[in-house]
């Protein structure tokens, strides 16, 4: 039985902690806002543009945390309305330093086209990733919700026991990927791959290789399934690794599409927007359309599947895992309960087909009854 | 003060419009606590497991002398018809002076992960056809099957011809081969046995990430600052919740019928092959005789009109009718389009189709002792009578 009023403690100690800390953030900029003789606003407190942008992360915070499992009313609209409007001030601020660098430019007389913002693209390229996640947040941690449930569970700590004890060999691996990136975009999706690629190739020669040989004595069978899962886990990390950078790589390519279509807009001088409101919907739009091109590839639709079937290799592999430690315990595991599950949807079919047979035979006994 | 292309000084001003409507927004939305849906009132009539049969009550009589039942798909809840009052493709068929009866499958939990597509087919909708046909004294009733409802729809007429007299079928997939849909696409690539093994019953949650995905920047961040917009009008926002709720408002789905229907349906395409088996039987679709109108949306993402539109060729009837509604799969029940237009169609259709009313019978329920073949009958002196239900917690 879960203990109520711990639960209820904990979460008071988080709202007042929560609290704390957004009067601690105000005092201090109001401080510092204040500023010493002679400084001006500006100088004294540079990051107030960022105030808001800070009051709306504390909201998104302050919302998740009291958000109860209901989806779809609630602290989870409250929140998913949080999380557009960050995503449409952080549109708006990335697209204004991008502005800001091409009107410099030109003032300059340097270049007078959209080439100019390539430049400030770079600069954020991984702010945009970032809001690209943010983007599909909705959707992919609640993908991956039970799996992030097991990821603050038993797991963190066997796996932290496992990394501490196996972790000479990685030594060598990390001087080569210090190598290898040094002078890599370490930004880019691609080389995400590329580094797990080479995590992957250090695995196999060592994690792997222990994981996957026989386990000996009375804890063997435990020994075995737990080492299945952490195998299991890799190679879904692995393909998840490919999944975001399929994403994330979708957003940049949709950024240069827009560019371009505000290039053609500029010098045809039709449908330019006018307002952030007509860029934003130029924005989302392109993307969606990027984004749909990129469901409807075959590459695409393997990745997906192969992401659910290795999520679901890692689910398994786990609760054969968790009912192996526990099968001790008073209390009946899954596989237990399904087996139970079973024999109650049949029985339930059989009792129905009896009925019905007993209810004819006792309407043809009363129809002969009637006859005699 | 003429707008330049791009101009920053308006972006600004926006951008603090917008801001401002948030902060104003979100104390609206502080303020309210649960929304209503499903106002048409019904009652409960007979419940065999998780499936629970309603009725609607009807005051008047009838303009068609013939029940109809509705068959909802299994993915979401069946009140997407009636959600609101002025949105309510049930409340308008009922005031169009139909005679219906509604399916609700319920929340499948992990008890149910062996229920199979014969469970639906041939249990659950067999024994509320047979309910509503003894209750209302007919050979024959009207079946309308809404999504994956109507594919349940058209299997079941098939397999009994004899127990419905019109079929009516509103945005079904049939065809499943086609690449016009991303679900069509992506379950191909699907190792459907391996997630059923593993979860049992399939999480809804786990199946709205599929239907999220389908348009990300619109479902998941556009459709939240559009609300932005609208947030100091409470009606609006009252009408998003609703919309929100429904959305997200998704039950599981039993393990073994998602494993035939993804299987034998998305993958292998069965049903418009003629290969599909319901419990040993192969569902011919030219056993379907009686008129049919099949009702598809020109915009639906998640049913496209390729998987719905072959129908009227793989049956057997003569009179067939092929509807196009301009709109989305979930703007069919909601529009005000589809209040002006679809309720009139559906209505007059089948009251074209229906023998004359005789007399002054009254449709409204509690006639005794109509039904006994039903296994758990609910009786009429114990009838529940369901209140429109709110957004509450717990509300599974």
């Amino acid at each position: 039985m879960q203990d109520y009023t711990a639960m209820w403690s904990d979460m008071w100690k988080q709202w007042t902690g929560m609290q704390a800390d957004i009067y601690r953030g105000w005092m201090e900029a109001w401080t510092r806002g204040m500023g010493t003789e002679g400084e001006t606003g500006e100088e004294a407190w540079p990051e107030a543009k960022d105030f808001y942008q800070r009051w709306l992360g504390y909201m998104q915070e302050m919302v998740s945390k009291f958000s109860v499992p209901t989806e779809g009313v609630g602290p989870e609209t409250f929140m998913k309305l949080f999380q557009s409007a960050d995503v449409y001030t952080k549109l708006y601020s990335m697209w204004m330093d991008m502005y800001e660098s091409y009107r410099k430019v030109v003032a300059e007389g340097e270049m007078s086209d959209f080439d100019a913002m390539r430049k400030v693209l770079d600069s954020w390229s991984e702010e945009y990733r970032e809001l690209v996640d943010k983007v599909f947040a909705p959707a992919l941690p609640e993908q991956l919700r039970w799996m992030a449930e097991l990821y603050s569970g038993e797991i963190p700590l066997m796996a932290s026991g496992l990394f501490t004890q196996f972790w000479a060999p990685w030594a060598d691996f990390s001087k080569k990927v210090m190598e290898k990136t040094a002078g890599m975009d370490k930004a880019s999706p691609d080389a995400a791959v590329e580094l797990y690629e080479e995590w992957r190739k250090a695995y196999e020669d060592s994690y792997g290789r222990v994981l996957r040989a026989p386990a000996m004595g009375y804890y063997r069978e435990a020994m075995e399934k737990y080492t299945h899962t952490m195998d299991s886990l890799m190679e879904f990390n692995i393909v998840l690794s490919e999944f975001y950078a399929s994403i994330q790589n979708t957003g940049l390519k949709a950024v240069e599409r827009l560019q371009e279509r505000l290039a053609e807009m500029q010098s045809e001088g039709v449908d330019a927007p006018m307002s952030f409101r007509e860029l934003y919907r130029l924005w989302w739009k392109t993307n969606e359309d990027i984004y749909v091109e990129l469901f409807r590839t075959e590459e695409f639709s393997k990745l997906q599947g192969q992401l659910v079937d290795k999520g679901m290799q890692f689910r398994g592999d786990f609760q054969a895992y968790v009912e192996e430690a526990t099968k001790e315990l008073p209390f009946p595991n899954r596989s237990e309960m399904d087996s139970l599950y079973k024999m109650l949807h049949g029985l339930r079919r059989e009792v129905r087909r009896l009925s019905r047979e007993l209810g004819e035979l006792k309407a043809q006994e009363q129809d002969t009854a009637g006859e005699g | 003060m003429m707008r330049e292309f791009m101009d920053p000084n308006f972006f600004m001003q926006e951008l603090e419009d917008i801001n401002r409507k948030l902060v104003k927004g979100a104390e609206i939305l502080s303020t309210i606590s649960d929304v209503e849906v499903e106002p048409t009132p019904k009652e409960l009539v007979f419940e065999e497991d998780k499936t629970q049969l309603f009725h609607y009550i009807q005051e008047e009589k009838p303009k068609c002398s013939v029940p109809i039942l509705i068959c909802y798909a299994l993915v979401n809840r069946q009140y997407m018809m009636d959600l609101q009052s002025d949105r309510s493709l049930i409340r308008n068929l009922v005031g169009q002076g139909l005679d219906i009866y509604i399916i609700d499958w319920g929340y499948p939990d992990h008890g149910d992960r062996y229920l199979t597509l014969e469970d639906y087919i041939d249990i659950y909708l067999d024994d509320c056809v047979d309910f509503v046909r003894k209750e209302t004294d007919r050979d024959k009733i009207n079946l309308l099957g809404v999504c994956q409802g109507g594919t349940f729809a058209s299997i079941y007429t098939a397999l009994y011809p004899e127990k419905i007299r019109n079929l009516i079928t509103m945005v079904a997939p049939v065809d499943f081969h086609t690449t016009d849909g991303l679900l069509n696409v992506w379950s191909q690539y699907m190792d459907i046995d391996n997630m059923v093994d593993t979860m049992g019953i399939i999480p809804g949650e786990f199946m709205n990430v599929g239907f999220l995905m389908l348009k990300p920047f619109q479902l998941m961040v556009d459709k939240y600052v559009g609300l932005m917009d609208n947030l100091d009008d409470p009606a609006t926002v009252a009408n998003f919740m609703r919309m929100e709720k429904w959305i997200f408002d998704s039950p599981a789905q039993a393990g073994e019928a998602y494993r035939k229907f993804l299987k034998d349906l998305y993958q292998e395409n069965k049903l418009v092959k003629n290969e599909l088996e319901i419990g040993g039987r192969k569902v011919d679709l030219k056993k379907i005789t009686m008129p049919l109108l099949n009702i598809y949306a020109t915009e639906d993402h998640l049913v496209p009109p390729a998987c719905s539109i072959p129908l009227n060729d793989l049956v057997g009837s003569e009179d067939k009718t092929l509807y196009s509604f301009p709109g989305g799969h979930i703007g069919i029940y909601v529009s005000s389009r589809s209040q002006k237009e679809l309720a009139p169609k559906v209505s007059q259709w089948l009251i074209d189709r229906c023998p004359p009313v005789k007399g002054g019978k009254k449709a409204s329920p509690s006639k005794k002792g109509a039904a006994t073949a039903s296994k758990k009958k609910t009786s009429s002196s114990k009838k529940k009578t369901a209140k429109p239900k709110t957004a509450a917690k717990g509300d599974k």
